[in-house]
């Protein structure tokens, strides 16, 4: 008996997932760096200057940075190392996606950083951690990202009505991270043999982006 | 005026009074600061006390016990850095 026809419903071999591997540590360790040089670029201005905005931009990097260090671990368990799935289930990606929001949460608050208590921060995203855990996870992501995008997206009008000269904002960068995730969180959800190339394209999105983000601090600070 | 518009005056009014300082040779006594600064006498006292504090400018006295304020080499960081910082934060809608 062919070993199609004992389990039919099974996709069929792809042989680039076995890269995406390594693909995705690659992009991955290129976000890293790309947070911990933005974190390292800005410390000079936000010693001297104590700007609330400065520090939450600042700890919203590194926060990509510790929570991306996560997926790595995450990707490297899973691909590298053991080659195993029961290693994933080790809070590994709770952990990383909960320091992640926590990141977005700092950049938009470093936005209204005269309004919003560093405080406020760390309780809403532990908030939206255990809410996380007590539902199903990935679900809840995308539930939270849908809000996360529409809230954007409503600053993200404003501000381009506000500032028809402006061409860059922060809150247009942060709505690409948040989308880019959604999409393939909901792509992954329905579609899930084509997860694996949605997850890799939004690594190669997301690192493109921090890095086009540590040029434009680099640039600004010469 | 909002908050954001007093936090970016606060880094202005920082940077003038250190301006202030420069300008007359590093060395400056308080009456003529406060005069130059444009401050009253509650809003100079309390940035007086958070430029020493963050290590700005510094108190010195001559023979006659008389007091000046000098800036430190912290002090002359902040006037060369501040546009960049306040261009960051203006580009980046901090």
């Amino acid at each position: 008996m062919k070993p199609y026809m004992l389990k039919p419903y099974m996709p069929a071999p792809n042989r680039f997932i076995p890269y995406c591997g390594a693909l995705e540590i690659l992009f991955l360790v290129l976000i890293v760096l790309s947070s911990l040089y933005i974190y390292s670029k800005t410390k000079k201005i936000y010693e001297l200057s104590e700007h609330k905005g400065i520090k939450y931009f600042r700890y919203g990097f590194m926060c990509f940075a510790i929570s991306h260090s996560f997926l790595i671990l995450h990707s490297m368990l899973k691909n590298m190392i053991f080659k195993t799935r029961i290693l994933e289930n080790f809070f590994l990606f709770e952990v990383y996606s909960w320091i992640y929001l926590t990141g977005i949460l700092f950049l938009i608050s470093s936005m209204f950083s005269d309004e919003i208590n560093e405080k406020y921060i760390y309780f809403g995203s532990l908030f939206i951690f255990i809410l996380g855990i007590f539902f199903e996870s990935k679900f809840f992501m995308i539930i939270y990202s849908t809000i996360l995008i529409i809230i954007l997206g409503i600053i993200s009008i404003i501000k381009l009505y506000k500032d028809k000269k402006k061409h860059f904002s922060l809150i247009y960068i942060i709505y690409i991270l948040v989308f880019s995730s959604w999409l393939v969180s909901f792509v992954g959800r329905i579609f899930t043999n084509i997860y694996v190339r949605g997850n890799i394209i939004n690594d190669i999105l997301r690192s493109l982006i921090f890095l086009y983000m540590a040029y434009l601090v680099n640039k600004k600070l010469k | 005026m909002n908050n954001k518009t007093l936090k970016r005056d606060k880094l202005k009014v920082i940077y003038d009074i250190l301006k202030i300082i420069r300008e007359h040779n590093n060395s400056i006594r308080a009456t003529p600061l406060l005069r130059f600064s444009n401050l009253s006498f509650r809003s100079f006292s309390e940035y007086e006390s958070e430029i020493i504090q963050k290590e700005f400018i510094k108190i010195i006295e001559d023979k006659k016990k008389k007091k000046y304020y000098t800036l430190t080499s912290k002090g002359f960081e902040y006037l060369d850095k501040y546009k960049l910082i306040q261009r960051f934060i203006e580009d980046f809608d901090l």
